[in-house]
């Protein structure tokens, strides 16, 4: 038996969270002040950086689209991420596998036939990672793209659940992903469908749709922390620029 | 827990305390927006304002405002317009009001109740100025403040709460296993500790935690805001908890107020722990402190309180030769019962043979053979320390009868010529000397030590032989048919009393000269002469018996059953056991030859003398049978024989023969392991039944005699059934 508890009879898990429990979400958007678009968000001890360059035109011009904008992922996970020094090798699969799924989410939710023959950049840095690295970023992207003014249909929000030793659990750390199966989902909240889903690792087929349900559930409560992030930037912008009186 | 207005709600709790709202009455009354108690003052109470409660009325809490919403249910300080107005009155809101959000000081919500409020918005009402009033004066009838409403409850009749340090549950988890010691908080920094040193105990922790009737409760301070202690620079990890430990006892009794009678008990084994808790202000004890203290302290203490009250009973566990899963205790503390069986691997809890073991009796409806045994702490109960033996007693071989070589414990020339009564020749002696009458009922009896002469040494068969000669008639052999008589007469009044003959063939190898191995297999014959000797021995034996006295057992366990005799005690030559040695120098000393041997006078030291001494005698035994077992293996080695046999004991999966040609005995298993047996037992008439064959105690069978080889050193002798024919399933 593991030594580890990772749900203790009284419902605690490790960092004294209960089961049903997200991590303390904190962002900020236009982190950067340069960039086109950026935010910084932090889940729990995951602190993960997404700038958006664009649109603008294509780097490559023989890559770019008539009809749409190009939409470039890329993500770099910073030598002190994790609690090793690693430095990201070149070609890193996993770092391409991570790019590639910010990438296929998020097309079908921006509206890119509005700028045809653009490139539309989102480059994420991982600063921190303890688990729900994907959902972080995931979130992240969302708000450096609304930050960067580019039109989308909708929020996704990211969370991920799992099921470790039997107990169904919410926003995995990185300690509880190591020893259980995780979910991660990203939730379009308005239209109520679910743009992005990965499984890591084997879950019993009759307990993917609770698992799930559950990371659903934390993704609406994500949506929450967003959604006010997005208005109280919105307030400030406008504040700013005048247009209201604080 | 929140505190967000600690001032305000210390304030507001005094004045309940004191019943300073007693009377008072409701003034204000907007339904939708709030219902106001009066400021206490002499004149908004209609009983005579105590001092104490116009002093603390007349102060005032400095503001404490928060972005906690005023709905429903708040209760919000009333104020003048200066924010640090606060008194005595306040609002429980009836709505939302938005307004008074970050302006007045939120100390409270109502959690039970929201009918009074809805009553309350029914109350007729009448408009002035800014108050919308109630038409009739609302009064407070009573205003109480309900005791610390702490989770766990205490039980009834407890007087308090203990708190666990890591290091008692470690060391003393027994004593938290006994049900007498309820109401305890067991703080999760305990819990994650206990784990990370001893998972074993931990499960058992949890276990206990998780019986409610023992109301042992988690409380995950850790995770608590109030609780939570962050390691200061420089303090080890087990400083930091201890300090951890203090601070959530502190809280808890911080909790309870100063409610009468009620405390909180931090046990812990660590005294730089106490110092610094009793510095803060804590109760705390030792946990030896505290059982001692306690009135059912005998409760608490583990074995040894069962085994006084006795409740327990402690003996030594025996393991059955035939069944590793069953064992027997011999329980001396037991009236009428001194073997206790335990049948099962729960029952023996992992004792093995030899250990000294405590057993808690099933309930008698229960008795079929289980009892329940309780495992002691082999090094507390046996505390058998070798070393101090001495070393004679330690080297006592018990008479090995070992088949083919003699081991002698002394040294030749003592063992086989001065403490041998040849003939004719003086040798010092210890003599019992009887006066005995025809009947050979003693009427005198005289203990001493002698110097004797044998008028001959004659082995048994010379004995017998003069006896039976009739042709001789010299003083010899006349004394001889005199003892014999007189033996004859002691045996038959022994028989008269019940004495028990016990008879198992003992075989006698006969060796071949160059090889030694068995070539043969002889009884031992036992004639008259070994009768008449053995009779003298044990007259001896019981008559020398009855000046000792034990420490150890009553009068009532004195009985040698066999024997039928009230009293008896080993004693022969001493050359050959150290428990006659021991004898001898106890009867010495009893007709005052010599002093008492030192060692005799310690009760417990005499006591573990004798039981190294049993045990090397059961040893002895054993080595005897295993010497008889070792050179059966080698006879039959050679040659398979047929032979017949008598079961002597029926069991559920075969039946033990003795097959008296050559004294052995040996199970015969009806199935070979694993296969389906054709026999079913049947408990009532004691066989095993299976279609067209019975096996019962006492059957005649005929069995093949045959060594198993098939186990590399380990031959093992084999006995299997050829008449009647066994059928197989």
């Amino acid at each position: 038996m593991s030594r580890s508890e990772f749900l203790s009879p009284e419902g605690f898990r490790i960092d004294g969270r209960r089961a049903g429990e997200a991590r303390r979400l904190r962002c900020r958007m236009g982190a950067l002040p340069d960039a086109d678009g950026s935010a910084y968000v932090e889940q729990g001890n995951t602190k993960v950086l997404v700038s958006v360059s664009g649109p603008h035109e294509c780097v490559s011009k023989r890559k770019q689209a008539h009809d749409r904008a190009m939409l470039t992922c890329e993500f770099v996970a910073l030598p002190y991420a994790t609690g090793e020094h690693k430095p990201q090798a070149h070609g890193d699969r996993a770092a391409a596998e991570l790019a590639a799924a910010v990438r296929h989410t998020f097309e079908p939710v921006m509206q890119l036939q509005l700028y045809p023959r653009s490139q539309i950049i989102v480059s994420i840095m991982l600063l921190q990672a303890d688990g729900g690295v994907r959902s972080a970023a995931i979130n992240a992207t969302t708000l450096a793209l609304i930050d960067a003014g580019i039109a989308m249909e909708d929020f996704v929000c990211a969370c991920s659940a799992g099921s470790v030793q039997g107990a169904l659990l919410l926003d995995l750390t990185a300690q509880e992903h190591g020893a259980g199966a995780e979910l991660s989902v990203g939730l379009l909240p308005g239209s109520e469908r679910v743009g992005y889903m990965q499984l890591e690792s084997k879950l019993p087929l009759s307990s993917v749709d609770e698992v799930l349900n559950f990371a659903l559930e934390g993704a609406r409560q994500v949506y929450e922390v967003l959604q006010t992030a997005v208005r109280l930037h919105a307030d400030e912008q406008l504040g700013s620029r005048g247009l209201i009186s604080a | 827990m929140l505190t967000i207005s600690d001032v305000t709600v210390a304030h507001i709790s005094k004045l309940f305390r004191l019943g300073c709202y007693d009377t008072d009455h409701i003034f204000r009354v907007d339904k939708g927006f709030v219902a106001q108690i009066q400021s206490i003052y002499a004149g908004a109470v209609t009983k005579t304002l105590s001092q104490e409660c116009s002093t603390e009325a007349m102060k005032t809490v400095p503001a404490e405002f928060t972005s906690i919403r005023h709905v429903r249910g708040i209760l919000s300080m009333g104020r003048t317009e200066d924010p640090n107005s606060g008194g005595s009155s306040f609002s429980m809101l009836l709505g939302r009001a938005a307004h008074l959000d970050n302006e007045y000081t939120v100390f409270g919500k109502v959690m039970e109740g929201d009918e009074v409020l809805a009553a309350l918005e029914q109350v007729e009402t009448r408009k002035e100025g800014i108050f919308v009033m109630p038409k009739q004066r609302i009064t407070i009838t009573r205003a109480t403040l309900d005791g610390p409403d702490l989770e766990p409850k205490l039980s009834e009749g407890a007087e308090r709460y203990y708190v666990l340090d890591t290091n008692v549950v470690l060391h003393q988890i027994d004593l938290l296993e006994r049900p007498a010691l309820t109401d305890v908080i067991v703080l999760q920094t305990v819990l994650d500790e206990v784990r990370h040193n001893k998972l074993s105990v931990y499960k058992r922790l949890r276990s206990i935690i998780a019986d409610e009737q023992r109301r042992f409760h988690v409380f995950c301070n850790e995770f608590h805001r109030e609780t939570f202690v962050a390691r200061r620079p420089g303090e080890s990890p087990n400083d930091r908890n201890d300090r951890a430990i203090r601070v959530a006892t502190q809280w808890y009794q911080s909790q309870l107020g100063e409610e009468a009678g009620v405390e909180v008990l931090l046990l812990t084994n660590d005294a730089e722990n106490r110092r610094l808790a009793r510095d803060a202000g804590l109760k705390c004890e030792s946990i030896h402190e505290h059982v001692r203290a306690r009135a059912d302290a005998a409760e608490l203490m583990d074995l040894q309180a069962g085994l006084t009250a006795g409740e327990l009973h402690q003996g030594k566990l025996n393991i059955s030769r035939h069944n590793s899963r069953q064992g027997a205790v011999f329980v001396s503390s037991l009236k009428g019962h001194t073997s206790i069986l335990l049948r099962g691997d729960e029952a023996l809890n992992r004792a093995i043979d030899g250990d000294i073991v405590a057993v808690r009796l099933l309930p008698e409806a229960e008795w079929t053979d289980q009892v329940d045994s309780k495992l002691a702490d082999r090094a507390a109960l046996a505390a058998a320390d070798d070393d101090e033996e001495d070393g004679a007693g330690e080297r006592d071989m018990g008479a090995m009868p070992f088949a083919a070589d003699l081991e002698t414990a002394v040294p030749k020339r003592l063992g086989e010529d001065l403490c041998s009564l040849h003939e004719k020749v003086d040798r010092l002696a210890f003599s019992v000397i009887w006066v005995v009458d025809h009947e050979a009922n003693v009427i005198s009896t005289k203990v001493a030590k002698t110097v004797i002469r044998s008028v001959a040494a004659l082995s048994y068969e010379q004995a017998q032989l003069r006896m039976d000669d009739a042709r001789l008639v010299d003083p010899l052999t006349e004394s001889l048919r005199t003892l014999n008589r007189l033996a004859k007469a002691l045996k038959a009044k022994r028989a008269a009393s019940g004495a028990l003959s016990l008879a198992s063939p003992e075989v006698r190898f006969v060796l071949d000269s160059e090889t030694r191995d068995p070539t043969d297999v002889a009884m031992y014959n036992l004639k008259e002469a070994n009768s008449m000797a053995e009779e003298f021995m044990l007259l001896a034996n019981i008559t020398q018996a009855r000046y000792f006295s034990s420490g150890t057992l009553t009068p009532a366990d004195y009985l040698h059953y066999g024997l039928a005799a009230p009293i008896y005690t080993h004693f022969t030559s001493p050359i050959r056991r150290y428990a006659d040695q021991m004898a001898h120098r106890l009867l010495a000393a009893i007709i005052q030859w010599e002093a008492v041997p030192r060692e005799a006078l310690d009760t417990s030291a005499a006591t573990e003398l004798i039981d190294n001494l049993n045990q090397r005698h059961t040893l002895a035994q054993h080595a005897g049978r295993a010497s008889v077992a070792l050179h059966t293996l080698i006879f039959f080695r050679a040659k398979a024989t047929e032979e017949d046999a008598y079961v002597i004991k029926v069991r559920e999966n075969g039946v033990v023969v003795l097959v008296p040609r050559y004294g052995i005995e040996g199970i015969v298993y009806v199935a070979a392991r694993g296969e389906r047996s054709a026999f079913a037992y049947d408990a009532k008439t004691d066989a095993l039944i299976a279609p067209g064959c019975t096996l019962r105690t006492f059957d005649k069978v005929r069995v093949a005699i045959s060594v198993d080889q098939s186990r590399a050193h380990r031959p093992k002798l084999q006995l299997a059934i050829i008449e009647p024919v066994l059928p197989r399933a």
